[in-house]
């Protein structure tokens, strides 16, 4: 019965799965495919961990991941919150909020290219307006600010995920402990962290790793505002899997780095799960 | 229940994974293209007509790179009117625009299933003849005959050959000009600049005191700093032998003096920042450098200025003296070019070629632009261009591997296209940064020596 399961997951995960692992181990190029390609063993892997770029890679991954993991969840959070409160208007805003959710990243993406330009760009025009600057900031081609500047994408995008899981958590949470708390002489902050947040702690847990997983991976604002530039200041593990893969065809590169970052991955989800069960 | 379940699983999951290997299984046992034929197989043994010479329906593919309007009303024209002299060929248009080449093109090309034809810039020719794709069109030639003037011969030889053998046909080109608006230079009692070096000067004194006209706009493209490498009075040496390995040798102080200065002159006052043509409309520069006008497909121009619109009286000069290297001439650019692709099943190659060598020259669009002269130059240079007794060198537009690596092999620039160029691009786009023009160069020198590597496999 479960067999036809298995076969679809099997062709739609599993394959792609053994193909890029294949891969991984040849020189495949996608222009040579039909010349073939060769056992290459760890080759792509050593070369990817020796290439001068890994560790800036690996460390914008990580910061951009963390961060805009943290942000989001933090904006979400007080969305969340905000939103579980009653007051008149409270469906308009909570669509408002989704809208991020509801756009495109790729047209996101466009749009906010426009908007962080440096000469034409309406950050630009806002924070010289308002006397906060004196000369425009070159949000995508200073590599000191590209990688701040997709995560700002990121975070805008990623907000509303993390606001609608927290607002089912948060409606889940039983009046009674809150009145229970406000006998007792609780004040909103004590309210928040003593029931709210222990209350809402799996939810907040899973979202997190769910975000952050999905981070990890997230290229749209990458490819399109910053192509990974200026100089690789940009650059994660998957954006930098796209332009060995597609770019420059070096499948067997290209695979090395996306199993690399399918270990992350998986590490990370073994260590938090394993904590979770420790926990519960 | 439980240990067969697992037992499927790992049944499943081995077979897939034996699929899998077997699928990827490589190149020895992809099918032949039994159906297709070569240009000898097909060749007729007398010469025919080029028109109504296909007496079969018969469609051919034709995707087009780059859908600028021009560029769409010029291959339409083709279309229309290649119908006329051929109509048992029909011809279907796919435009893509030029970031496709990699995420559409190639894929489809490795996939087995490209277009009949591509009209696209010769730069990408060589990447796709290296790995035998594309149908070399010498004995086509040789059997129908082509045009080969001296002008076509100069700047369409770099953009046919590799190997020994030639793969595409032209249909248009790029030169680049530098541009002045005349009214500007004698309002301020000036003269044109013929050197490099009085460009900052003379963009300053260009520009009026409240920055609506920039004196001097450059775009971002890199090639603009490639031509200030080659005519900085500069040896610049493209090639050397370093331990018994080729190298790329142009990291000499000329050369780091000549991009600190190309650097340094986006912070003159008068010249604009580096932005792309589109980003200064409404800002009319005094002077200006493109690499986009002369283009025309069947007379129809199909990249203009993009002040054409703007009630702006302007003056091309090409070639200028900015602009002659070495050689002392101007250069051309990006000869846009027309291959066709082989052992595709079912497909019609005779047709093919039928298509790119009429559009190439007769009525198409090769011929009519040195025919009537589409070019919109000024006469010195029409003259010029139509000149049998010079050469001119061929350049690569947006990369700088190119006649670097033209060193290595004769016809290999434009395999490293996509690399090298990506690589020169992002690294252009460090300089507002922290890299210093040092810096810049060795380390342009260092990622197209990677890339070299990568290529040749050492």
């Amino acid at each position: 019965m479960l067999a036809p399961l298995l076969f679809v997951l099997g062709l739609l995960v599993l394959a792609p799965l053994c193909v890029t692992l294949i891969y991984s181990f040849t020189d495949a190029n996608l222009l040579k495919l039909r010349q073939g390609f060769h056992f290459v063993g760890l080759n792509n892997y050593s070369d990817m961990f020796t290439n001068e770029l890994f560790s800036l890679i690996l460390s914008n991954s990580l910061v951009y991941s963390l961060v805009s993991t943290v942000a989001a969840m933090l904006f979400g959070l007080v969305s969340a919150l905000c939103l579980n409160m009653k007051f008149k208007g409270r469906g308009i805003f909570r669509a408002i909020l989704l809208v991020p959710w509801i756009i495109p990243s790729a047209v996101a993406s466009l749009g906010f290219k426009w908007m962080f330009h440096g000469i034409y760009g309406i950050f630009n025009a806002i924070l010289l307006t308002m006397g906060l600057i004196t000369e425009p900031i070159l949000f995508i081609t200073d590599p000191n600010y590209a990688l701040w500047s997709v995560c700002l994408v990121t975070i805008w995008k990623a907000t509303p995920i993390a606001m609608i899981m927290l607002m089912g958590a948060l409606q889940g949470v039983s009046i009674e402990l809150y009145e229970s708390a406000r006998v007792e002489g609780a004040s909103k902050i004590n309210q928040f962290r003593y029931v709210t947040v222990p209350s809402i702690k799996p939810v907040l847990f899973s979202t997190t790793l769910v975000l952050f997983l999905w981070i990890l991976n997230f290229t749209d604002p990458i490819l399109i505002i910053t192509n990974g530039g200026p100089s690789n200041a940009s650059q994660i593990i998957s954006s930098y899997a796209y332009y060995l893969g597609v770019n420059n065809q070096r499948l067997g590169s290209a695979s090395a780095f996306s199993v690399f970052s399918l270990l992350i991955t998986g590490i990370i989800i073994s260590i938090t799960t394993r904590r979770s069960e420790v926990d519960v | 229940m439980k240990k067969t379940r697992s037992r499927n699983t790992v049944i499943l999951v081995g077979l897939i994974i034996l699929l899998t290997l077997a699928a990827c299984n490589s190149g020895g046992q992809s099918a032949p293209a039994s159906e297709s034929t070569t240009a000898s197989e097909s060749t007729p043994t007398s010469q025919s007509d080029q028109n109504n010479r296909i007496t079969e329906k018969t469609t051919i593919t034709v995707w087009v790179f780059g859908p600028t309007e021009g560029r769409r009303a010029g291959a339409e024209w083709l279309v229309e009117n290649f119908k006329d002299v051929n109509p048992n060929v029909d011809v279907v248009l796919q435009y893509e625009d030029f970031a496709s080449f990699s995420t559409k093109l190639l894929p489809a090309v490795a996939g087995g299933s490209p277009p009949d034809v591509l009209l696209n810039s010769g730069t990408n020719t060589f990447q796709l003849a290296h790995y035998e794709y594309l149908e070399p069109l010498d004995a086509y030639i040789e059997r129908d005959g082509y045009p080969v003037g001296s002008i076509a011969e100069s700047f369409w030889t770099d953009a046919s050959y590799y190997n020994g053998s030639r793969y595409t046909l032209p249909y248009g080109a790029f030169t680049y000009n530098f541009i002045i608006r005349p009214e500007t230079f004698e309002a301020a009692g000036l003269s044109a600049p013929t050197d490099w070096k009085d460009l900052p000067e003379i963009a300053k004194q260009l520009t009026d005191g409240d920055n609506s006209m920039w004196g001097l706009h450059l775009t971002n493209y890199p090639y603009y700093l490639y031509q200030v490498w080659k005519s900085w009075d500069a040896d610049m040496t493209l090639v050397r032998e370093e331990n018994g390995k080729k190298v790329p040798g142009f990291v000499s102080d000329k050369v780091i003096e000549a991009t600190e200065w190309y650097l340094n002159l986006f912070k003159v006052d008068g010249v604009s920042p580096p932005t792309t043509p589109t980003d200064i409309d409404g800002q009319i520069p005094a002077m200006w450098i493109s690499g986009q006008v002369a283009m025309s497909v069947a007379g129809v121009p199909i990249w203009t200025t993009m002040f054409d619109e703007q009630d702006v009286s302007y003056e091309m000069i090409v070639p200028n003296p900015l602009f002659t290297g070495p050689e002392g001439m101007g250069h051309y650019s990006d000869v846009q070019c027309m291959v066709i692709f082989r052992d595709i099943p079912d497909m019609n190659k005779e047709a093919a070629w039928a298509f790119i060598s009429w559009a190439s020259q007769g009525e198409g669009a090769y011929g009519n632009m040195l025919r009537q002269g589409s070019i919109p130059l000024d006469v010195e240079a029409q003259d010029l261009l139509l000149s049998e007794k010079k050469t001119y060198q061929y350049y690569v537009d947006s990369i700088n591997t190119a006649t670097w690596a033209s060193s290595f092999e004769p016809g290999a620039q434009n395999t490293m296209l996509n690399r090298g160029g990506h690589a020169f691009q992002t690294l252009s786009s460090a300089w507002r940064g922290e890299m210093t023009a040092e810096e810049f160069v060795h380390d342009l020198a260092r990622v197209l020596q990677e890339e070299l590597d990568e290529f040749y496999g050492q």
